[in-house]
């Protein structure tokens, strides 16, 4: 399908092993969190507010509790003294007030896993039943008799700002939950000194992720040990489990979330949600393990979305192509302000902004406001998607105005290779790269100047033909330092007695062949079989502590933590195996499974005998070193602990916040049917840059998940609210998400451009894919209609806003 | 996805399900291909007490030629036989309109009977069958009905059919010689139900005239619609580029649609002229003799 070019010879890491995960998976055999039955289990569902914004003045459980199978209910009203409000802070019992900083300026609604007294968002848990049998809790919700008195609604930024618009939360004044500024360089003289300064509007529209398999939690207590498990299908495990223990204040409550395979996270498994403190919580009210499993339905409106925003855009801008300095300000449509991470990522889109270009004035502003709709969390590339959406579509509009090729005009700007390791003027530091060589590789790949002279040629027959390009960056690796994920990973690894190796690793697997990738480092750094590597991850207790698997955290840190576990244990073995021997450590080496002494290599210990020695022979040990195959290694990503910025933020709001810099160059070509406005997209190219790649046909298949998605993103994929509040996509029947029929080949290259601040050269594959379709997609449509004149500044680009948009540019509407 | 509870009855005969409809027609529902009822009741968008499983009744899921070289397409043809039946070139619209319908699993189960009983103002069949003149034969306790499909059509997702009545099988009147058809529709990704979609029958007189013409357009209103106007304006014409861009014309007026989540009133009314004008090109080549396919939109 692609043409791979792969970097590395001889060993697993840079070859494309077949993955361990996929025979369970395909075949049915895997265990979802769904499949779970557990002795004495019992079956939540849920009731939900079937209003945008209402007064909620009665919640009868009555009849619904009359129904035979059904054991217990609850409110918003009868949920116990001990059930604290939700918050993503670590810290137990800290005062809200505390976590209230200047910059980010951040308003925060104490909210618990049920309305009370008011609902502000279709699909808001409002009351939930538990039932011995799944079908008669859903009969239940249907005998819930509740009573609404609606209040005047709020679906739009526009409308939110308002000076005399309805209030979500009116201690707070107004409806901005989120104010931020970030800013670097002169602004102020890069546009006295402009030829000219360029302005526009951009905007995004609002969609999700839909995973395969939908949320699910199951909780079981234990009243004798007061002992929670917590399973589910969080990207989170750890941090759930600490949430968790915050929200539910029962004294010496021990809880162990455990997170089994989980069906396709892309970032709304990250959120932390009312159902992942109420189930549990039912289980300590019913003394029965508690089932949920969400539906479709739900999950369009219960499970965060992401990218509504508005980009208010100027450039300074010299004659030439240069760009002197920026202005972004956004207004993101956050929706309720739950707590999730959905005000961190309009934070990383104003960050991002400058994207790949050699631009060191920019100032930017985010207004992050709530509306009657459900909350903004975190969504495959995590604010990046946005923000390279809207650069690389300003690009185009300053290309536009100067009367540029759009690709000169970025050739003229990009970071150049030699200015690597590059200080963004936010504060991150961007590891490696060469901009101008990817992007000339795509051009020429896609046949550029082939398609120009085609297009020239339709033009003048009624053929719309268009090109876009683009080269957007997808900051991997988030942390933030001081605080619970700053960029650090734990591994424990363990060799058991017959020399096979089990790797406790912080993350878990929602897809991405986490076991594959272990199994071939750990393979090239120990030389031992990779059959013979065995993961455990998505374990709470079991695991070391990490804060989860997003932002290709695993590919980043938790690899690096992976090496150096597998390095430190090599240590030991070839400690041992030397006293065996009876020679110096630096007489001997690790080769092939065993040690050897270097001199006279039959004199040799496998790894097998070396464990031996380690768990049964533990009087041979040398002096000092403990019985026993087990290290364990916490890595801290380098590239943060040097940036220069270590206040989060400092006075103009810049941080370091990302520590790899994935990116790719894109091309498209689309042709357009001006009569229908339909837009085929006949060309995509792509080349990307993930650093040195583990496996490379993983990398190949993780990109064309994430382009599918991207395409979603351009050309099919919008949560639409009505005026007054309803989803109108609440299934796959009104929600568009592209088959195998919408998706086209990929003509997809690679480029290996090795991270110097990781020990395996990896900087995390594949959301370029994701990112590049959306800017890449809209510039060449509206190239294919130049000569109409015609504007497009949404996204989804569908047939009906292509067809209006010509209509508005002909002046006829 | 919990339905509420039902009861089922599997028939196994006709005169079965007639029993059975006299007993529950009021509170049942016919189960066919279930691609629209199952969806609705694992949704509970639609709770019907009673399901009548028709899947084994053998008298409904023919396709053969009548008397008059007409077709009968009896109501349990699945949308799949539709698709892979070798058809005569002048009803390639069958083709045309079955091989888009849904995905493979629909139309594995999905029946053209079903479908038109469902009348979803975007569907399919409706549009087809109106452009072919098509009738629809009822069968219940009381007997049997043979009716214009326009008359099927009462408002979205309502049928004239009583409750005890079940439609039984489409009859397609013959064609003369000279005519072609096609079926084009706009959706916004492959399995979506149609922004617009337009059916059109044509025939041609070797001198040209247009002898006699069918329009039949889904997605812009309640229900299926037969574009009468423009079917008057062009049967007995030359066919001449400006009458046709007339019709196309008369077909937006004509048509009712509804703005939703597919597109504006205007966008609809766009879409389905230019479907119309397409799809009676196409219709002209095929009566011609010319193998067209009618592609994607």
């Amino acid at each position: 399908m692609a043409d791979v070019i792969t970097g590395n010879g001889k060993k697993l890491v840079g070859t494309s092993v077949r993955r361990k995960e996929d025979p369970d998976v395909l075949l049915g055999r895997e265990t979802y969190t769904a499949d779970l039955k557990l002795p004495g289990m019992v079956y939540a569902a849920i009731f939900r507010s079937p209003y945008a914004h209402a007064l909620l003045k009665r919640v009868d459980l009555r009849r619904a509790l009359a129904l035979p199978g059904v054991i217990f209910g609850i409110t918003g009203d009868s949920l116990p003294d001990f059930l604290k409000p939700m918050s993503l802070s670590p810290y137990r019992n800290v005062e809200w007030a505390e976590l209230k900083v200047k910059n980010p300026q951040m308003n925060y609604f104490p909210h618990v896993c049920l309305a009370r007294e008011r609902v502000r968002f279709v699909g808001e848990p409002v009351a939930a039943v538990v039932a011995t049998d799944p079908y008669v809790a859903e009969d239940a919700l249907e005998l819930i008799e509740a009573e609404f008195d609606p209040l005047p609604v709020v679906t739009s930024v526009e409308q939110a700002l308002q000076p005399d618009a309805p209030l979500l939360y009116e201690e707070w004044g107004d409806n901005v939950q989120l104010r931020f500024k970030v800013s670097g360089g002169d602004v102020e003289r890069a546009f006295r000194e402009a030829d000219l300064v360029v302005k526009e509007t951009v905007i995004s529209s609002r969609y999700t992720g839909t995973p395969m398999e939908p949320r699910v939690v199951i909780g079981r207590y234990s009243a004798e040990e007061n002992y929670l498990e917590v399973w589910d299908t969080t990207q989170r495990t750890h941090s759930v489990s600490m949430f968790v223990r915050n929200s539910i204040d029962l004294p010496d409550l021990q809880v162990r979330v455990i997170t089994l395979r989980v069906g396709g996270g892309f970032g709304q498994k990250r959120g932390f949600y009312s159902e992942e403190v109420l189930i549990p919580l039912l289980s300590i009210l019913t003394h029965r393990p508690v089932k949920w499993v969400e539906t479709r339905s739900e999950h369009m409106v219960g499970t965060s979305h992401g990218r509504q925003q508005v980009h208010q855009m100027e450039a300074a801008v010299k004659r030439d192509g240069t760009v002197l300095a920026l202005r972004d300000r956004i207004l993101a449509d956050l929706g309720v302000a739950y707590p999730t991470s959905g005000t961190i990522s309009v934070m990383t889109t104003l960050m991002f902004i400058p994207g790949a270009y050699r631009i060191q004035n920019y100032e930017g502003e985010l207004l992050g406001v709530n509306t009657n709709k459900t909350v903004y969390g975190s969504h495959r590339a995590f604010g990046k998607a946005d923000a390279a959406y809207a650069i690389e579509r300003f690009m185009d509009v300053i290309a536009q105005e100067l009367g540029m090729d759009p690709a000169e005009l970025r050739l003229k700007n990009f970071i150049q290779p030699h200015e690597f390791p590059y200080l963004c003027v936010t504060g991150s530091r961007y590891d490696s790269g060469n901009y101008p060589q990817a992007f000339q590789d795509a051009l020429k790949r896609a046949g550029n100047e082939k398609w120009r002279e085609e297009q020239k040629r339709g033009w003048q027959q009624g053929r719309y033909l268009g090109i876009g390009v683009s080269l957007v960056i997808e900051p991997n690796s988030a942390s933030k330092v001081a605080t619970y994920n700053a960029g650090h990973y734990g591994v424990r690894m363990q060799m058991d007695p017959t020399g096979g190796v089990t790797v406790f690793c912080a993350g878990n697997d929602e897809g991405q062949g986490h076991g594959t990738a272990i199994g071939q480092l750990v393979a090239d750094e120990l030389g031992v079989e990779f059959d013979r590597v065995h993961t455990v991850e998505g374990d709470s207790l079991l695991c070391p502590f990490g804060s989860g698997s997003y932002s290709a955290r695993f590919a980043v840190v938790g690899t690096s933590a992976v090496i150096m576990a597998s390095r430190r244990l090599k240590e030991k073995l070839v400690r041992i195996a030397a006293q065996v021997l009876g020679v110096g450590v630096e007489e001997v080496r690790a080769e092939g499974g065993a040690v050897e002494v270097l001199k006279d290599p039959s004199r040799r210990l496998s790894y097998q005998q070396i464990a031996q020695v380690a768990y049964f022979e533990v009087l041979r040990l040398p002096a000092g070193v403990e019985p026993g195959l087990e290290v364990l290694y916490y890595y801290i990503d380098s590239n943060l602990q040097a940036a220069d910025l270590r206040k989060v933020p400092d006075e103009r709001g810049r941080y370091a916040v990302y520590s790899t810099f994935p990116y790719a160059a894109n091309v498209a070509v689309v042709e357009v049917d001006v009569e229908t406005g339909r837009v085929r997209l006949l060309e995509y190219v792509s080349t990307d840059d993930c650093g040195r790649m583990i496996n490379p046909a993983e990398v190949v298949s993780q990109y064309m998940g994430a382009f599918a998605h991207g395409l979603g993103g351009a050309f099919y994929e919008e949560l639409v609210y009505d005026e007054g509040g309803q989803p109108l996509a609440q299934n796959f029947k009104d929600y568009l998400v592209p088959t195998a029929l919408e998706v086209p080949r990929v003509k997809l290259a690679h480029m290996e451009t090795p991270n110097p601040f990781t020990p395996g050269g990896f900087k995390g594959a594949s959301e370029t894919g994701a990112v590049g379709p959306t800017p890449t997609i809209a510039n060449a449509v509206e190239d294919a209609l130049r000569p109409l004149g015609v504007k497009l500044r949404r996204i989804p680009i569908t047939p009906a806003i292509v067809w209006e948009a010509i209509q508005k540019a002909k002046g006829l509407k | 996805m919990f339905p509420a509870r039902f009861n089922y009855y599997r028939a196994e005969s006709l005169p079965e399900v007639l029993d059975l409809l006299a007993r529950h027609g009021s509170e049942g529902k016919i189960l066919a291909g279930g691609q629209s009822v199952i969806p609705l009741m694992k949704l509970r968008l639609a709770s019907p007490a009673v399901l009548i499983d028709i899947n084994r009744v053998r008298e409904l899921q023919a396709i053969a030629g009548d008397e008059r070289g007409g077709l009968r397409i009896g109501a349990l043809t699945r949308h799949h036989h539709m698709e892979i039946k070798k058809w005569p070139r002048s009803l390639a619209l069958l083709m045309d309109a079955a091989r888009d319908i849904g995905d493979p699993q629909v139309r594995n189960l999905g029946t053209v009977g079903g479908a038109l009983a469902e009348v979803d103002p975007a569907g399919d069949w409706g549009p087809v069958m109106l452009s072919l003149g098509a009738r629809v034969r009822a069968v219940s306790p009381k007997g049997e009905r043979t009716l214009p499909i326009d008359e099927l059509f009462v408002d979205a997702f309502t049928t004239c059919l009583a409750e005890d009545e079940l439609l039984r099988e489409v009859e397609i009147p013959p064609l003369s010689d000279g005519t072609g058809t096609a079926y084009l529709k706009m959706e916004r990704k492959a399995g979506d139900f149609a922004i617009a979609s337009a059916a059109v029958r044509v025939n041609r007189s070797p001198d040209g005239r247009c002898q006699d013409v069918g329009i039949g357009l889904g997605g812009v209103g309640l229900v299926p619609l037969r574009a009468r106007g423009a079917e008057d304006l062009l049967r007995g014409s030359n066919l001449e580029e400006e009458l046709i861009r007339e019709a196309e014309e008369s077909v937006r007026k004509e048509c009712e649609p509804l703005a939703d989540i597919r597109g504006s009133v205007e966008f609809k009314r766009q879409v389905v002229g230019v479907l119309f004008r397409r799809a009676l090109k196409i219709a002209l080549r095929r009566a011609q003799g010319e193998e067209v396919e009618a592609g994607h939109v």
